[in-house]
């Protein structure tokens, strides 16, 4: 396994920025959770808002410009900022963003600056003992009215993987398919004890399973999802998921308007989209 | 330090855009001073920042561009240093001549002049030759921009280039001449760039006094001064002539000495100025060190 050094952040990023076209929803948001987004936001600021995408999801810089906003994107990876725009559909209107290559820890921004913040599972990627560092830095660039958006993730019971190896061949190999099957196995390699996920144990649950299967049909099946899954989420990768105690933490910092789930997709119930208001 | 692309560029796949920053690299690397820093303006650019170091202690510098030379100088007085550009790729080609790396540098990819939300107030400001790059029409606004992002007793350090007065007309005609009949005489790049500026400020077609707007002597715009001159001048050879920089159009704003002090003094104070002696083309490029008032 590679070491979860800077190297190994600069390689994953890069990739992720190749690979992002597979990805689809849960793992992206889905069209209706944007719409819930985009909706907020126009209800609440007419007049050219100005937000922080979290990251690069090309899905939000989208809604952020429909919302006719002055956009800033902040993300670890240049790359990413700068590849994503491919997968977007405003694409001329990314030339009027502001990129920034830089910590959520310690964004070089104003205090107070932006009506609105959105992210897409964004506290995952923060380590435990640094989230609450990462909100308080949302919360300070933030207006005294401002929201912070944002799509989190509560794993679901543990099913087997038997069960999931099914459903996925039942329902074909498709992008689509393959995405549920790469959530699912999320889930799976989630230990709630120390609260994190890997995408090295994802690839561990396929070849536990693999080892244990008991015919070589189900051996072959196994191996196929098992290459299709590493290619998907290379080994190395860590998310610090909270799950449903994440709520007790936002909640210090920020006062919950409202909780929506979208509609589109078998996963929405795992996927909250918490809409915040800065806590003054 | 010149522009190479102004737009920022769309990545359209990786290998195109690792290919475009290795060219933008490799013009980089293969240029010489005066068209990047010279040894002798780095010295008095270190000097400069230096005296900025006296105050305090916090060293937190906001950079305009990515000049290697720059970020180097940074990163020797472990400055906490954010990048301003409007070009991505720009940014990783300079990243690669870096000789010291500073990993924790932020950049912000952006137009300078719209660079709004901005936390930290910088101890310093700096950037080569960056008010060039901004229309004259709107220095009052970088300056505000720049002074907004300065602590109070915050500084600024640029080079600036600066049009020096020419004694009579150096004309394009007559630098074309020499050009020929001595074609040894433009073998030293700073000779060459001397007798360049005389041209160019000497010759409306490169100059404009009313907005103090030099067209850079790029491929194209030599060709087209042939035209009017009716020479012929082999391609190489002008690719030669104009430093196979520019193919295109590049303009860039370049006032006398007391236009530019005027605007800067009305934002700033100035403490310091200085040039590089090496050679009389360093003339053209001035070194300021300002104080925010």
């Amino acid at each position: 396994m590679l070491k979860r050094s800077k190297k190994f952040y600069n390689w994953w990023h890069q990739n992720v920025a190749k690979r992002w076209a597979i990805y689809g929803s849960p793992a992206r948001p889905s069209q209706d959770e944007c719409n819930i987004i985009r909706g907020f936001i126009v209800s609440k600021h007419k007049n050219h808002p100005r937000i922080l995408v979290l990251g690069a999801t090309p899905e939000y810089r989208d809604l952020a410009h429909a919302c006719k906003a002055e956009v800033t994107c902040i993300d670890i990876s240049l790359e990413m900022i700068m590849s994503m725009p491919e997968l977007m559909k405003h694409k001329k209107l990314v030339s009027q963003e502001i990129w920034i290559k830089a910590n959520w820890l310690d964004m070089p921004l104003s205090s107070g600056y932006y009506d609105f913040v959105i992210g897409d599972l964004v506290v995952t990627n923060i380590p435990l003992e640094s989230q609450t560092n990462f909100l308080a830095e949302i919360r300070r660039i933030l207006k005294p009215n401002g929201y912070f958006i944002t799509r989190e993730y509560y794993p679901p019971q543990k099913r087997t993987i038997d069960l999931i190896v099914d459903e996925t061949f039942k329902r074909g190999l498709s992008t689509k398919s393959i995405n549920l099957l790469t959530w699912d196995l999320l889930a799976m390699a989630y230990n709630r004890q120390n609260k994190t996920a890997t995408s090295t144990r994802m690839n561990n649950v396929l070849h536990q399973a693999l080892m244990s299967a008991k015919t070589k049909q189900r051996k072959a099946q196994i191996n196929r999802l098992a290459l299709i899954v590493d290619r998907h989420y290379p080994p190395g990768k860590k998310w610090w998921i909270l799950g449903k105690d994440e709520e007790k933490l936002l909640v210090k910092y920020f006062k919950i308007i409202s909780i929506k789930y979208g509609h589109d997709h078998p996963r929405v119930a795992e996927c909250p989209i918490y809409i915040l208001k800065k806590q003054k | 330090m010149p522009n190479l692309y102004f737009k920022k560029t769309k990545m359209k796949k990786s290998t195109e855009n690792i290919r475009a920053w290795k060219s933008v690299s490799d013009v980089w690397r293969s240029l010489k001073p005066p068209l990047r820093p010279s040894p002798g303006e780095i010295k008095i650019y270190e000097q400069f920042l230096k005296k900025t170091l006296a105050g305090g202690s916090s060293r937190r510098a906001l950079l305009f561009g990515a000049t290697p030379e720059l970020r180097d100088l940074l990163a020797k007085y472990k400055f906490n240093v954010s990048i301003v550009d409007i070009n991505p790729v720009m940014i990783k080609a300079m990243t690669k001549l870096l000789k010291r790396k500073n990993h924790q540098e932020k950049i912000i990819i952006s137009d300078w002049l719209k660079v709004k939300p901005l936390k930290y107030h910088y101890d310093v400001v700096m950037g080569d030759q960056i008010f060039g790059n901004v229309k004259f029409e709107k220095w009052h606004q970088f300056c505000r921009i720049i002074s907004d992002s300065l602590q109070p007793n915050g500084h600024l350090i640029t080079n600036v280039i600066l049009r020096f007065p020419v004694k009579g007309v150096f004309s394009f005609e007559k630098l074309i001449n020499l050009y020929q009949k001595y074609p040894s005489k433009f073998n030293n790049i700073e000779n060459k760039w001397q007798m360049l500026y005389k041209m160019m400020y000497s010759d409306k077609r490169f100059y404009s006094k009313k907005n103090y707007l030099v067209l850079w002597p790029a491929i194209l715009q030599i060709q087209r001064a042939l035209k009017s001159i009716r020479v012929n001048l082999d391609i190489k050879k002008i690719a030669k002539l104009a430093d196979n920089i520019y193919v295109k159009e590049y303009k860039y704003s370049s006032p006398p000495r007391k236009v530019f002090e005027s605007i800067l003094g009305r934002h700033f104070h100035i403490i310091n100025s200085d040039i590089n002696r090496k050679h009389p083309v360093y003339r053209h490029y001035r070194i300021y060190l300002a104080k925010s008032i």
